[in-house]
Parts: C-alpha cells; sequence; structure tokens
C-alpha cells in the first residue's frame, strides 16, 4: 500500500512500516492546557482518548488497532489547508481535503445521553467542512454513539465499512452521513443508523455503490439540499420509521432498482420534493405505507417527481399510503 | 454550539468546493461551464446548471472567460467542458460554406464543422436568438445552442440527454422575460422558478 505522505511516498511494508508507523506515532502525550495535542500520525497501538482533544493532522487508525473516545471527550479538528502538509494523503480517492480521522481498524465511540461526545471545529467561525470525516476504509465493528457532529465535511463516512451509529446528533455539516465501497476493499458497507437527530446540514444521508443503509428512527430534518440520497447501488438499503420533514428535498434516488425499501416513514414538507427520482431512475420506487402528510392521493403525487414530470423516469408507488401520522416514527427513545 | 452558522450559502459552495471537485466526492463530479457576457447567456447558463446539478446531482460550475472565442478555447483546454454559442458566430468562421437561408442547413453545416474541425458536439438550440446586446435586444441573432466535446460527453454519458430537455424550451419571448426578471431578482431563483413551472425539476 502506498501511503502519500509530506509530499514523499512511502511504501509500508513489514518491518519498515512498523519503524515508520512509530515515527509517524505522534499522538502527543504532553498537554496544552487540558487538551490532548494530536499531530499528524499513524495509531499503531490501541489507545483511548478522554477530555479534550485537538487534532493538528491527519490521524490514521492502523489496521488491527482500536480508538476508543471516551464519554464526554471533546475533538476539535484544526482547519488545515486542503490537501496540505498536515494530511497524510494525497489520494482523492479516499481522503478529505481537511483533517479525518482515518480508520483502517476501529473506533468506538460511545458516549452517554449524559456525557455525549463531541467532534467538531476548533476555528472562532466554523462552517461547514472545516474538518474532513470520521473515515473509515476498509473497516468493520465501528460504534459511534451519543456523539454530537458538527462543521464536517462528511461527519461519518465509509469507503467500505460496518459502521453503527446510534443516538447522535449530526448538525451544521455538510454531509451527516455517507457511504460507498471500494474496489480492492474487501469489507461490504453496511450502516445501521438509528435514532439519530440529522439536521440543518447540507445534505443528511448519502448512500450508493453496493452499500447497505438501515436507517430507522432518526428524525431527518430541514437539511439543506435533502434528507436521504439513495444512488446507484444502494438497492439493498432499507429506511423505515423515520421522520423526514422540512429537507430541500426529502428523499433523492438515482439509479435505484426495484429492491429499495422505504416504509413506514413521515415523509412531508420538504421543500421541493418529498421524493424525486434523477435521470437515470428508471425502475419504480414502492414507496407504499409511508404518510405524506396528506391523505389526498393528488396532493402526495404532486410533491412527488416520477414518471408523471417524465416518462423515461420509473414511478414512486404510494398506493397503500398511510391514512394517518405513523406512530413511534423517528427518535424513539 | 460556537459561531453561526450560514445555511444560505452553503448549498452551492458545499457542492463546488466540497464534493464536487474530486473523486472523493459521493456527490457527483463537476462540470464547469464558460460563459459569456451577454444577459441571455447568463441567464441560460445558471438555468442549465440548475437543471444539470438537479437531474443528475453533477454540480456546475460557470467561469467567465472572456468572449465566445476565450469560452471555446476554454473547452478546448478542457478548463471548461461546455460553453454557449450561437449558430451564427459560428457560422462567420466558416463563411461562404455555411451561406445558406434554411437554418437547419446551417446549424447542420456548423454542427458538422465543428465535428470535424474541434471534435465538439453541438447540441440542440434552446429555441430563441442572441446574442442580447446591453440593452437586451437582439439585431440580426441567430439561434444559441450549447456546445460540448465528444470526450465530455463520454465522461457525463447522461449529459446530453439532459441539456436536450430544453430544446426549443426558451423562444424569444421567454428569454426577453427572463433576463427582465432576473434584473430584479436574484438569476437563480428566476430560473428556478422557469423550470419548476415547466416540471423540468
Amino acid at each position: 500500500m502506498n501511503l502519500g505522505m509530506d509530499n514523499r511516498v512511502v511504501s509500508i511494508t513489514g518491518l519498515r512500516a512498523v519503524i515508520i508507523a512509530a515515527m509517524l506515532f505522534m499522538v502527543a502525550g504532553f498537554a496544552h492546557g487540558e487538551a490532548l495535542i494530536v499531530e499528524k500520525g499513524i495509531i499503531s497501538q490501541d489507545t483511548t482518548w478522554s477530555g479534550e482533544v485537538i487534532l493538528k493532522g491527519d490521524v490514521e487508525v492502523s489496521k488491527g488497532v482500536t480508538l476508543t473516545v471516551k464519554p464526554g471527550t471533546i475533538v476539535m479538528f484544526e482547519k488545515i489547508a486542503s490537501f496540505g502538509p498536515q494530511k497524510l494523503s494525497q489520494d482523492k480517492t479516499h481522503a478529505f481535503p481537511r483533517i479525518e480521522i482515518i480508520v483502517r481498524g476501529k473506533i468506538i465511540a460511545k458516549g452517554t445521553k449524559e456525557q455525549m461526545i463531541f467532534f467538531t471545529s476548533i476555528s472562532p467561525s466554523p462552517s461547514a467542512g472545516d474538518w474532513g470525516a470520521i473515515n473509515m476504509l476498509d473497516s468493520t465493528g465501528n460504534i459511534i454513539e451519543y456523539c454530537d457532529f458538527s462543521y464536517a465535511h462528511t461527519a461519518v463516512h465509509a469507503h467500505s465499512g460496518l459502521v453503527t451509529v446510534r443516538n447522535c446528533y449530526f448538525h451544521d455539516n455538510g454531509v451527516a452521513v455517507g457511504c460507498k465501497n471500494f474496489k480492492g476493499f474487501a469489507v461490504k458497507s453496511v450502516f445501521t443508523v438509528e435514532n439519530n437527530r440529522i439536521s440543518g446540514n447540507g445534505m443528511g444521508l448519502l448512500f450508493g455503490g453496493g452499500s447497505v443503509m438501515n436507517a430507522q428512527h432518526n428524525d431527518i430534518s430541514e437539511n439543506k439540499l435533502f434528507g436521504i440520497y439513495a444512488k446507484k447501488g444502494g438497492s439493498k438499503s432499507d429506511i423505515k420509521n423515520n421522520n423526514i420533514v422540512k429537507n430541500g428535498k426529502g428523499v433523492l434516488f438515482w439509479g435505484v432498482k426495484p429492491g429499495f425499501k422505504i416504509h413506514d416513514n413521515n415523509i412531508h414538507d420538504n421543500t421541493d420534493y418529498n421524493l424525486s427520482l434523477m435521470e437515470g431512475t428508471e425502475a419504480d420506487i414502492n414507496a407504499s405505507g409511508n404518510w405524506w402528510g396528506t391523505t389526498d392521493e393528488v396532493a402526495i403525487k404532486a410533491t412527488i417527481r416520477d414518471k408523471e414530470e417524465e416518462k423515461e423516469l420509473g414511478s414512486a408507488i404510494v398506493k397503500g399510503f398511510a391514512q394517518s401520522p405513523i406512530p413511534g416514527a423517528g427518535i424513539s427513545n | 454550539m460556537r459561531g453561526k452558522f450560514t445555511i444560505a450559502g452553503l448549498s452551492a459552495l458545499l457542492f463546488f468546493h466540497l464534493f464536487a471537485s474530486s473523486s472523493y466526492s459521493c456527490v457527483g463530479r463537476l462540470l464547469v461551464l464558460a460563459v459569456g457576457d451577454t444577459p441571455d447567456q447568463v441567464v441560460m447558463a445558471e438555468m442549465l446548471s440548475l437543471l444539470v446539478n438537479e437531474r443528475t446531482g453533477t454540480s456546475v460550475e460557470l467561469i467567465k472567460p472572456g468572449n465566445l472565442e476565450a469560452c471555446k478555447e476554454a473547452v478546448k483546454q478542457d478548463k471548461a467542458q461546455l460553453f454557449l454559442n450561437y449558430v451564427g458566430v459560428a457560422q462567420a468562421e466558416i463563411g461562404d460554406a455555411a451561406v445558406t437561408g434554411n437554418p437547419q442547413e446551417v446549424y447542420n453545416i456548423v454542427r458538422q464543422h465543428y465535428l470535424d474541425s474541434y471534435d465538439m458536439v453541438w447540441l440542440k438550440p434552446f429555441g430563441f436568438n442572441g446574442p442580447m446586446d446591453k440593452n437586451n435586444k437582439v439585431e440580426g441573432g441567430s439561434s444559441i445552442a450549447p456546445v460540448s466535446t465528444s470526450e465530455v460527453l463520454k465522461r457525463f454519458p447522461v449529459l446530453d440527454r439532459v441539456i436536450n430537455k430544453l430544446k426549443n424550451k426558451v423562444d424569444d419571448d421567454t428569454i426577453a422575460d427572463l433576463v427582465k426578471k432576473s434584473k430584479d431578482k436574484d438569476v437563480k431563483d428566476v430560473v428556478k422558478e422557469f423550470l419548476k413551472s415547466k416540471k423540468m425539476i
């Protein structure tokens, strides 16, 4: 594997990898006030973060290694130059422009209701994209619970990862959660996303490329562009018992094939469309069993863009729609 | 949390700067559209940008390299992937060979010339004549159409299909109306209203 680093390309193999990893293991133990300062580097042994943590460059959790983040931890990301010297990799296929926690091993960030974990920008005037992502690459066993994410590019992201995201709050990010698979990685992405508040981001959930998104009991609201975007290859996903309201668009589909499940959700009051099929979505989408904010089928169809607007598109099937709001949809605890 | 999140400026910036420019993107790719400096070009560029983005997820960045020749040069060099040209302007490049009284025939000749000379593809005309001058008047105008390259159309396989949906959707009166409205209102809002009224987005 080649890892672009400080304008050099270092071949990480065998003993040499261990030596280089040790050299780069700059999770400094020195204190800066009360915060742990973490420089750019590779975490090559199990590590626990607690208290305040300030990231000054990319951090990569090696294969076989676990990064544990304790309840109440505040992880703050500096806003670095896009693909600048604080990046571990210039590989734009897998890397985000700014600081990310690259997880090839595993991350366990389990906060509690009383002591959430924060992942945010350190900037006094933060904005979406100040930091990159928790970015899982060919990674399994990741658990993210009771975390608050803000000002990321894509807060939780995977190219081939098994991830559970539960009881979190995503706001002010570019994308809350995104995943797909990548050729060459053995792991196939499966995301379990439940009981999260995903509100006030540019975009909510974004998935495709052979990944599976099982999203349930989330409140997905007021995201600028869309609540959910299901792309080609995301057809095995199951979206149920969510509130998807007041987003730019509720649910977008591109190239999704039969088998995609979207049912028992409350989908209404999205600005442009509650549901929209994009160019190249030729298959019908079975969207029955959802509540659309009304029992007037004509009114429901008016909030859906499909074959009725453009003959090349598939149809969104809403027959069998709920007659009243789905009880218990949205965050359930 | 600290600071005030300015959601208003998010959508465009997000697409252009966070998601579109490289392949890490999970949203889509970036298409650069070179825009001339006439009012009709500005309106149609915004319309194309919105249509392509809404229907394909591909982000469209607008650049203004200068006159039409500069736009064409930008596409030749792949600094842009698309520009808007007038049949009459292209006809003038060819000279006598394209002299004919039949607009469709002129379009066909120009189209073939661009394909042979630059490997550029003329898509379907929008339906109005331009360019407009600074007073929004058209004198001796000709039809306007998007122009790209064969290579770009291979890279963006549904692009021509999406753009060609605008074929004959904007006539002279319509473009005049859109330009007029965009003086009092954000042009992005004007074209959005138009596309929605046509059920195109």
